[in-house]
Parts: structure tokens; C-alpha cells; sequence
């Protein structure tokens, strides 16, 4: 059902700020229907990432090739948003629908069409009898939920999110993944940070391990090795395996003494 | 108590000086309470307020060298929008220290240059205080266009304005140009301030934009009637204000403020619990 072959593709990306390299050399496809999870400690180029491939950050060196048309959905971190901000919730799901400059008015029946999208957007994400609220009435989960929809309303091809489960209790985060399962399956790419590894990184089909460069990619049982997840962490890893999953442990070589 | 007849508060509009006066006061108060909304929101209370100092350097510069006043303010103003605009983009943290220094710099070149070749003393005091007195009906026309461009731009860029004032990262990665956007906003409040300068007075510019947008805030959490009712708390604070100006025979910058902060404490008396728990969530914007 999906298209082949990549709707982005990043060649040798490097971006630095104020001449510091935060990203080095990434290569990176992504194609629709791909759910794609970036892990690495902070710091370490996941946000810098999302921003170079969705165009917002111009790369010092390599090149992002983007589809004809590709556009792209952001759901930022819900602890960097500012709830005291006076929107509704259907304020901030429209927020992103902006017109083009030389299209003054939209149509009564643009219009009426926005709105039905927009109905069905919400009651699609279950958080339609929300649609008056303000944005800080909302549980973490239904916030999520609202960027989401966000993104939804703008048809766009590839989902970004920054951290999306951090911050949500395990019952919540399990919702927010199926929920991003189906949009994927429905030809939408995903692309998501995290720094959760059992939680999040070894539920997705494909993983990438960063620390300002690309340390491994592939599925999580072969990219999730001790070696990789200490050159990304930096700190060394044990991986057991549980019911064919990984299962990622710290391994410290010298036994801390809390109490003293 | 004082009483006073009905001819006695009609009697200023008898004056077209008056009626000038207030119109432009009552527009004024519209125009600053609603790009106040988008001041507020975006913890620019600051930029504002050097803004409107810094064009008073550009004020007495084109004074002193017989240009027009409110094109030397006004290209004086937009040039220093623009560098503040680049500042803050280029330094996110610690841009205050840097908008301080060329606002105050800008605003302290203005007082030494009145003071030294002496322009026309009252209007250097109307722009410092603001002086109903020296409205002309091309003031009239002047503020009535950036209200008309100013409401223009914000109808068709709502959205655009309100997802870069929320979320500026996120708009940027969706497809929205930040840059450009900051640019007009700033635009839009350096043309505010210089048609406001001449009833508010540049010292007291900061008011009527903050103030109208608290109020606002204290009174409801959607966007679109905060736009509304900042709007409306700005004209009726320009009205009144104008109005009790003539009375008490005091500036109408000074009486204007005054009354944005009656009308304030009357709105904080009467929003409740609920009401002071949304202006709590502005305190962190500052």
C-alpha cells in the first residue's frame, strides 16, 4: 500500500551551531509507513536532527533531498510548551493550517470543509468533547493527542516528535505508540527521539543510535548490542533478552555506595 | 462629591483639538492593546518598551534636522526593530542586556540633542509625555491607516502569528517563516509606538500595550477574545482617559495609564479564583 522507495533522504549531514558540529555525517531514508525511533543521550543531535530533516536547519555540509511536496507534522515535547498560553484546543489544532499570503479569504465552503476535517481529526484521536477546553484542562496523554491532531490537520507526510512519551505514565505511553502504530500504518512516516530504551526504542521496527553521528541502525534486536549502546550512552550496557526483546540494563563496573 | 452638569463633560468636544485628541487617543488604545496581546505573550514587554524609547532618539535626531518628524522617527524606528529583532534571533539568552544598551543609548541621544540645540520645547515634551494638544487631523489619518494595516495583517496571518507566538520552533519545522513573521511583528509594533508617541508619550507606551493584554488575560483563555477584548479594554482606556485628561487638566499619556490601571484592578476584583490563576500563568512569560 505504501510508495516506494524514500520521501527523505539525508546524505552526509553535518550542522553546527556557533561552528560547533553537533551533527556529523548522518545518512538517513525515511519511507511512508516507516516508524523510525532515534535514541542517544542528550546532546547528542536528536533535536538538531529532527530540525535538518524537516528543512528547518540548513546543514553546514551534505544534503536532504525531501519529495515533491513532502510536508512535515512537529509535536514538540509537552515540557516545553508553554500551557499558560491562552488557546482552546481547536485554536491550537488550526494553528498550523495557516492560508498562503496571497489567499485572503477562505471560502464558506473551505470553511465548512475545515470544520468537518476538523471534527472528524479530533473524534478520530477521541478527544473531541475537549475541543472547547483549554489547553491546560487536558491530561498529558490528551495533550499529546492534540499536537497530534495538529499534525493531522495538515496532512503531513512525515510525523515528527521530540520525546513524545517522556513525561507519561506506562499506561499512556503504550496508547500514544499504538496510536502512532496506526498512522504509521496508514502511509505516514514517523520518526520519533527518545531516550527510553526499553520502554519505546525496543518496541519499534527500526532504531537509530546517535551520538552525533550515526553509531548503528536496523531493527532493535541487532542494533541494541553493548557495543553500540555504549559508544552512544557513553556508559557501558548489558542487554538480556526477554520474550524475544531486548532488555537494556545498566552495567556500572564499580559498585556506587549510595549511603556514604 | 463634585458634581458636574452634562454641558460641562460635553464641553471638550466642542474643541476639534479635543475631538482629534480623542479620536486618535480611543484608536491608539485599540491599535497598542491588540499587538499588546502578541507583546505580552511573547515576553517582548521589554522590546517595547526600549522600542519606544529608542524612537524618541529618532524623534529629536529628524526634529533637529527639519525632517518630518514622524518619517525620521518612523525610519529610526524601523531600523532599530529590525536590529532588535536580529539580536534577540541571534542571542536567544542575554539579548536584554544588548536591546538595553542601543534602546537606552538611542533614547539618551534624543534628550542630549533637545537639550543641546533645543527643538521646539512642547513637542518634545508631548513625544516624552504624551500632549493632546499637538494632534492634527493628519495625525488623525496617519494612525487610522496603521490601525486599518495593522488589523489587515493580523486578519490574514492570524494563524501564522498565533502558532509562531505559541510554538516558534514547531512552526518553523512545519513549514512556517519565523523570521519573516518576527520581522512584520516588529514592524507592526515600531508603527504602533510611533503613532501612539504623540498621545501617549514614548515613557508610557509599555502601559498601553501591557496592560490592555493583562487585562484580557485575566478574563478569558482563547486567543480570539483576548484579541477582542484587549482591543476594546485599549480604546475604552484611550476614551476615558482622554476624557478625565481634559477635566483634571493632566497629560493624556499619565491619565491614560491611570485609567488602564483603575480598569485593571476592576478587572482583577471581579475575574475570581479563576482569573488570577491565568494571570499566574503569564508570570513565568516575563
Amino acid at each position: 500500500m505504501h510508495a516506494q522507495g524514500p520521501i527523505l533522504s539525508a546524505r552526509g549531514v553535518t550542522c553546527s551551531y556557533d561552528g560547533t558540529p553537533v551533527l556529523e555525517e548522518v545518512d538517513l531514508d525515511i519511507s511512508r509507513g516507516d516508524f523510525i525511533g532515534v535514541v542517544g543521550p542528550s546532546g547528542s543531535g536528536k533535536s538538531t536532527l529532527l530540525r535538518a530533516v524537516s528543512g528547518a536547519l540548513e546543514p553546514v555540509h551534505g544534503t536532504v533531498e525531501r519529495g515533491p511536496g513532502v510536508s512535515f507534522g512537529f509535536v514538540p515535547q509537552l515540557e516545553k510548551v508553554d500551557w499558560d498560553f491562552p488557546v482552546t484546543v481547536t485554536e491550537c489544532v488550526l494553528m498550523a493550517r495557516t492560508r498562503p499570503l496571497r489567499k485572503f479569504w477562505s471560502t464558506r465552503q473551505e470553511r465548512r470543509m475545515e470544520r468537518n476535517k476538523l471534527l472528524d481529526v479530533l473524534d478520530r484521536l477521541g478527544i473531541a468533547d475537549l475541543a472547547d477546553r483549554h489547553i491546560r484542562a487536558l491530561s498529558g496523554g490528551q495533550q499529546q493527542r492534540m499536537f497530534l491532531a495538529r499534525a493531522l490537520m495538515t496532512d503531513a507526510d512525515v510525523l515528527l516528535l521530540d520525546e513524545p512519551t517522556s513525561g507519561l505514565d506506562v499506561k499512556t505511553r503504550h496508547e500514544v505508540l499504538h496510536l502512532l502504530d496506526e498512522l504509521r500504518q496508514s502511509g505516514m512516516a514517523v520518526l520519533i527521539t527518545t531516550h527510553d530504551l526499553n520502554g519505546i526504542a525496543a518496541h519499534l521496527p527500526h532504531v537509530v543510535c546517535l551520538n552525533g553521528r550515526v553509531i548503528g541502525e536496523g531493527r532493535p534486536t541487532e542494533v541494541l548490542t553493548p557495543a553500540n549502546l555504549e559508544a552512544t550512552f557513553g556508559s557501558p550496557m548489558q542487554v538480556l533478552q526477554h520474550a524475544g526483546m531486548p532488555v537494556i540494563v545498566d552495567a556500572p563496573t564499580d559498585s556506587i555506595d549510595i549511603a556514604s | 462629591m463634585i458634581a458636574i452638569s452634562i454641558d460641562e463633560l460635553l464641553r471638550p468636544y466642542e474643541f476639534e483639538f479635543f475631538r482629534n485628541g480623542l479620536i486618535v487617543a480611543t484608536v491608539a488604545g485599540a491599535l497598542c492593546g491588540l499587538i499588546g496581546c502578541y507583546v505580552v505573550l511573547r515576553s517582548m514587554s521589554y522590546i517595547g518598551h526600549g522600542l519606544s524609547h529608542s524612537i524618541f532618539g529618532g524623534f529629536a535626531a529628524a526634529s533637529l534636522l527639519g525632517v518630518n518628524v514622524f518619517l525620521g522617527a518612523g525610519v529610526w524606528g524601523l531600523a532599530t526593530a529590525l536590529m532588535i529583532g536580529g539580536i534577540t534571533r541571534r542571542r536567544p539568552v542575554g539579548s536584554d542586556a544588548a536591546i538595553g544598551v542601543v534602546t537606552t543609548a538611542s533614547f539618551a541621544l534624543g534628550l542630549a540633542l533637545v537639550q543641546i540645540f533645543g527643538t521646539t520645547e512642547r513637542n518634545a515634551e508631548a513625544a516624552l509625555f504624551g500632549n493632546v494638544l499637538g494632534v492634527s487631523i493628519g495625525d488623525v489619518w496617519l494612525i487610522l491607516v496603521v490601525t486599518a494595516i495593522t488589523v489587515l495583517t493580523i486578519v490574514v496571518s492570524y494563524r501564522r502569528l498565533l502558532f509562531v507566538t505559541f510554538n516558534p520552533e514547531v512552526a518553523e519545522i512545519s513549514g512556517v517563516r519565523v523570521t519573516l513573521t518576527d520581522a512584520v511583528l516588529m514592524l507592526l509594533l515600531a508603527a504602533a509606538i510611533l503613532v501612539t508617541m504623540n498621545v501617549m508619550g514614548v515613557t508610557l507606551i509599555a502601559a498601553a500595550l501591557v496592560v490592555p493584554a493583562v487585562i484580557a488575560r485575566l478574563l478569558t483563555s482563547r486567543f480570539s477574545t483576548m484579541l477582542i477584548i484587549a482591543t476594546v479594554i485599549g480604546a475604552l482606556t484611550g476614551a476615558i482617559g482622554m476624557n478625565l485628561s481634559y477635566h483634571l487638566d493632566i497629560a493624556s499619556g499619565p491619565t491614560i495609564v491611570l485609567t488602564g490601571a483603575a480598569l485593571f484592578i476592576l478587572a482583577f476584583a471581579f475575574s475570581g479564583v479563576a482569573g488570577r490563576a491565568r494571570l499566574r500563568g503569564m508570570e513565568h512569560a516575563h
